[in-house]
């Protein structure tokens, strides 16, 4: 097809995007307006229509998630129906407006600049408990504010409908949702097992929810393939938080490995044979965009060919190890070249490792595993606070350098956005640092969540988080400020019988409003401080 | 014929006719003919002269199976070729679909920048 066909296509698909967005939004929001104050079971028929025709379409204007959350959403309420009174529909308005933020152009799907789009957002969880089954709602609402599609089940065969639809990320099983009986709950866990041995549970993640605690039923669940143990009455936020954990763990085994070579349909097999090991692989046939890419995908290792025209691997490899935030990932050289003094030559330009081609596909994955887990571990230990993850402070003010040259000579806008917890001394003074500290953690999780995978994402004081959001204008910035916030807000923390919340003001700037690092840090903070003083909960444009 | 140039879009969201028509007409370079209703797609069928008609399963009046058995009890659209457009995909569903004589049955949402080329691979498969 003609470049400028494709040109053409997709000026035409942006246009039909936006107006898409804009009107899917009013739909949404008039929707769960008219379920929250009419209170008329017999909106479900249309809300169940609406859901099924957006699951039809957002894919197709690129928005994804939208399409599998509006899917989850519609079978659901399908599954619901002569059950649903009147009193439920509030819960249905909320999860109905938890679609909104989808529409996003801050939201995970969003496919901008050329990078990979996350595969691995939050995804949808299965609760198998009874109807009347005390907080779970809530846990729903939970699950929705953190981008989990949530689905209640309340018998086996809903269940195995469920399962079949679809892919879950986690499955939450009330132990007693067949009875109190140890033999029930017994017959309970055979389930599980069999359901887990026999496929349709897939890689989901299977928690029991309890109403007591016993190391004996713990063992139960754990043989039965149970990886999550939660006694009711049990905190929601604690439950996204281990699934979250979990994900991350999962996700630890994997790695970005990035190929530079400029024999293509190699380079295509060595991706192919990482990804089927396991890695998530990208090529870059031009060694002279090496660095661009390597911003854009942020790989855990390097694997470079020796010979390329235009610059060579030793060359690239220098250039590579000049900036800071490149000299711990680990560069292999692939060659031919079986000379052992030119492979000395090139590991001390900085390679790590030089493996001979052709490789056998074992060889490579293992060498490529090997390196990817060490540089990981090293790199979390360096860079990242160990509460929630995210980038240390100096890490993230290093970041926003880079980010913003990058900017800079890509001519697009980056915002920079500071969090602050509002009154969270209150939070650890009344409730303890252990609660604080999940509180962090929480917001951690969230902001990982609505961000962009190119978004880098620190802690950067006690309560104050640092956002740098490159490929990002203002009024988008504030659009994802506005999500973290409300999402955050509608946060449910237990500290024993007691229930809180906790809110966040956030102050952002931009560039090219603003020009350099410490003029935009200067700026959000200003920002930030004017949240602060108009009331808290809200969020401030600097300038 | 052996490549696919016309085809006929039977959809009633009209989001979906507009992409569509962008994923057929623009990126894929075929020409378009669009249909809002089960109803009209027999005449649109016999006046277009199609070479292959995009039925979308769910549509209010008469639905994508309906207007598949209006199309084939006239002479002239029996031997039209059909394919499914559907957001419910599960096997079951997806046999019964084929079971009634379509060519293929594609999921919703599709991605219009691949649209046109899945058409012309079901279609050298006929």
């Amino acid at each position: 097809m003609s470049e400028h066909r494709l040109a053409a296509a997709r000026q035409q698909l942006e246009m039909l995007r936006r107006d898409y967005r804009q009107r899917t939004r009013t739909l949404l929001d008039a929707l769960a307006t008219r379920l929250q104050e009419l209170q008329d079971i017999s909106l479900l028929d249309e809300t169940e229509n609406q859901l099924h025709k957006l699951a039809g379409s957002g894919g197709s204007f690129g928005f994804a998630e939208l399409s599998r959350a509006a899917r989850q959403l519609e079978l659901q309420v399908r599954q619901q129906r002569g059950r649903l009174t009147d009193t439920e529909l509030p819960l249905l308005a909320s999860q109905v407006r938890a679609l909104i933020p989808l529409l996003d152009e801050g939201a995970p799907q969003s496919q901008r600049s050329g990078q990979a789009s996350p595969s691995s957002g939050p995804g949808a969880v299965l609760i198998w408990s009874a109807n009347h089954a005390q907080g779970d709602d809530r846990l729903c609402v939970t699950l929705e504010q953190f981008g989990h599609a949530a689905q209640r089940v309340a018998d086996r065969e809903s269940l195995d409908r469920a399962l079949e639809g679809s892919d879950f990320e986690a499955l939450l099983v009330d132990l007693e949702v067949e009875g109190p009986g140890t033999s029930q709950r017994d017959a309970l866990l055979e389930h599980l097992s069999q359901l887990r041995t026999e496929g349709p549970l897939g890689q989901a993640l299977v928690f029991a929810l309890a109403s007591e605690d016993a190391l004996l039923l713990r063992l139960r669940a754990a043989r039965a393939g149970v990886s999550g143990f939660f006694v009711r009455p049990f905190d929601p936020v604690k439950v996204v938080d281990r699934i979250e954990r979990m994900r991350e763990e999962r996700q630890a085994l994997q790695g970005r490995v990035l190929l530079i070579d400029d024999d293509q349909l190699l380079a295509r097999h060595h991706a192919a044979v990482l990804e089927a090991g396991g890695f998530e692989a990208r090529i870059c046939t031009d060694p002279l965009q090496a660095l661009e890419v390597m911003a854009l995908f942020h790989p855990d290792l390097v694997l470079m060919d020796v010979y390329m025209p235009g610059c060579s691997g030793p060359e690239l490899a220098r250039v590579i190890r000049m900036h800071d935030e490149w000299l711990a990932t680990p560069l292999v050289f692939l060659s031919a070249e079986t000379d052992l003094d030119l492979q000395l030559t090139a590991a001390s330009e900085g390679a790590d490792d030089f493996l001979t081609k052709p490789i056998a596909d074992g060889h490579l994955v293992a060498a490529v595993r090997a390196r990817v887990q060490r540089a990981r571990q090293v790199a979390q230990l360096i860079h990242s606070d160990s509460l929630t993850g995210l980038l240390k402070h100096g890490r993230i003010k290093e970041e926003l350098v880079t980010e913003l040259a990058r900017a800079r000579r890509q001519q697009r806008p980056l915002s920079v956005m500071m969090i602050d917890i509002d009154r969270f001394k209150r939070v650890n003074d009344r409730y303890g640092h252990p609660v604080g500290d999940q509180v962090l953690r929480a917001l951690g999780n969230l902001m990982r969540q609505r961000a962009r995978k190119s978004d880098r994402l620190g802690r950067y004081g006690g309560e104050e988080f640092l956002l740098i959001l490159p490929d990002c204008d203002t009024q988008n910035a504030r659009a994802l400020a506005e999500d973290i916030r409300e999402r955050f807000s509608a946060l449910r923390f237990t500290h024993g019988k007691e229930d809180f919340s906790v809110t966040l003001s956030a102050g952002i700037a931009c560039y090219p409003r603003f020009e350099d690092p410490g003029e935009l840090l200067a700026q959000a903070d200003q920002a930030l401080y004017a949240a602060k003083q108009n009331g808290r909960n809200r969020v401030e444009l600097a300038g | 014929m052996t490549t696919l140039q016309h085809v006929l879009c039977v959809e009633d969201e009209p989001d979906i006719r507009l992409i569509a028509q962008l994923a057929l007409e623009t990126v894929g370079g075929l020409r378009v003919s669009l249909c809002a209703a089960g109803t009209e797609a027999v005449e649109a069928a016999r006046r277009e002269r199609p070479d292959l008609v995009v039925l979308d399963v769910m549509m209010p009046g008469l639905d994508g199976p309906g207007t598949l058995r209006a199309l084939r009890t006239h002479p002239e659209t029996r031997e039209l070729p059909v394919v499914f457009m559907t957001a419910k995909v599960q096997p079951a569903e997806v046999a019964q679909l084929m079971e009634l004589g379509a060519l293929a049955v594609v999921a919703k949402p599709f991605d219009p920048m691949t649209l046109a080329q899945q058409l012309r691979e079901i279609w050298s498969r006929r």
